[in-house]
């Protein structure tokens, strides 16, 4: 009886310790299923991200090839949007011509501060006071990085004029602001006929072969070169230079990439 | 059943240390990333060791995610897991184990673009990829630490 009943009992702890091991084991699988879900979720997260990061718009080391790529149409289509609906004129203005203030922007396509002034307090410029009418904004041309480049005295008002050329074709500021976010290293010979048509195929609505006929007329290169004594004249040798002009006068010459908040209380200062 | 007391005494003291950790670490985390982030939208130069690199990496293309600048992108990493310690039990483990994963690949990917595309390296970077990489073991161990998951 008594071996009996132990018998029994050990079958019992047997048959217990069998479950509580198979329960456990279960439990392990699945929380490992649980850790591996979680595992590829990060990885599947991360691998968006990168791709995102690898192809995403922004800056990119531009050559005439990768002008054709989406980050590059991206980036062309961010221009378009943010300039859709603001009037062109006079090849290198932006804004309605009845504006009070006057701000214009001495830059070298080829200068990463001016690209980042572009993409920034440019930017907000462009989207509030351009937007609304209250500010006119014109683009002349000043050699500052371009001369690091190999070619920089050469290429200088070629790429200035390429710019201008679109801008008879009131498109002048999408081509800046286009080339600006595509800029390749500074101080190097990217730039050339094949970088200015790929951005010029960017830019939506162009009319290709008149702008590249217009780009080497004389007209567009010597006004390049009146900016460029212009600037020198005012003393100016550092890009970009802003200089808000309003009713109540012209305030102080802005130098660099500055905020928003410092280009808007010029702007109130002569308005 | 008794017997489950002392074994479970240890590993509890032992995840309470595994947070304790964690939590310091985060604080780290959020001190970099959250001056790196300052410093992008005060527009200042980072203080930097390495020459320029700081500089030369946070202008580069690769210091923004679809416009999100990386280093806010670490900030909500590291509180993410600083709040996952709040949460009780597996769940709380296994998002933080997550989050510090993602941190810690993404980390692996930007200290490559540094080394082989942007050919530049900024401390401060480097430092929260080091961050990330501790604390992705901390969350692993964590989360395999608790195992086998007693019934409350």
């Amino acid at each position: 009886m008594a071996s009996r009943t132990k018998q029994k009992e050990e079958a019992r702890a047997r048959r217990v310790a069998e479950e509580r091991a198979r329960a456990e084991r279960a439990a392990r699988q699945r929380r490992l299923r649980i850790v591996g879900g979680v595992a590829l979720i990060a990885i599947v997260i991360v691998a968006v991200a990168i791709a995102v990061s690898s192809s995403g718009g922004g800056s990119g080391s531009a050559s005439a090839a990768s002008l054709t790529s989406a980050a590059a149409k991206q980036s062309a289509a961010q221009v378009t949007s943010a300039l859709s609906g603001i009037a062109q004129s006079g090849n290198n203005s932006l804004g309605s011509g009845s504006a009070k203030v006057t701000v214009t922007e001495f830059g070298d396509l080829e200068c990463p501060i001016c690209r980042d002034f572009a993409a920034g307090a440019g930017s907000q410029l462009i989207a509030n006071d351009v937007r609304s009418g209250k500010v006119k904004l014109i683009y002349r041309s000043l050699p500052t990085a371009t001369g690091s480049a190999p070619d920089g005295a050469t290429i200088f008002p070629v790429q200035q004029a390429a710019a201008l050329a679109a801008g008879e074709q009131a498109r002048g500021w999408n081509y800046i602001l286009t080339f600006y976010k595509l800029q390749g290293q500074e101080g190097t010979d990217y730039v050339n006929t094949a970088f200015l048509n790929g951005i010029a195929r960017l830019v939506p609505g162009l009319d290709f072969a008149r702008w590249s006929t217009d780009r080497t007329s004389s007209s567009l290169t010597q006004q390049v070169g009146a900016d460029v004594a212009a600037a020198n004249a005012k003393g100016f040798n550092s890009t970009p230079t802003i200089v808000v002009q309003g009713p109540k006068g012209q305030a102080q010459p802005i130098v660099g990439a500055v905020d928003y908040g410092t280009l808007e209380s010029a702007i109130n200062s002569v308005s | 059943m008794t017997a489950a007391a002392p074994t479970l005494a240890p590993s509890v003291s032992v995840d309470r240390r595994l947070r304790v950790a964690i939590a310091v670490i985060c604080l780290v985390g959020i001190a970099v990333a959250g001056y790196l982030t300052y410093i992008h939208y005060a527009g200042l130069k980072p203080v930097c060791f390495s020459n320029g690199g700081c500089e030369t990496v946070q202008s580069s293309r690769y210091a923004k995610l679809d416009g999100i600048p990386v280093a806010v992108l670490g900030l909500l990493g590291y509180i993410a897991i600083l709040l996952s310690l709040a949460l009780r039990g597996d769940l709380g483990r296994l998002a933080g184990f997550g989050v510090a994963l993602i941190g810690f690949l993404f980390s692996v990917y930007l200290t490559y673009r540094e080394l082989f595309t942007i050919k530049a390296i900024c401390q401060w970077c480097v430092s929260s990829a080091v961050l990330m990489t501790v604390l992705v073991i901390l969350t692993a161990a964590r989360v395999l630490r608790s195992e086998p998951a007693a019934p409350r």
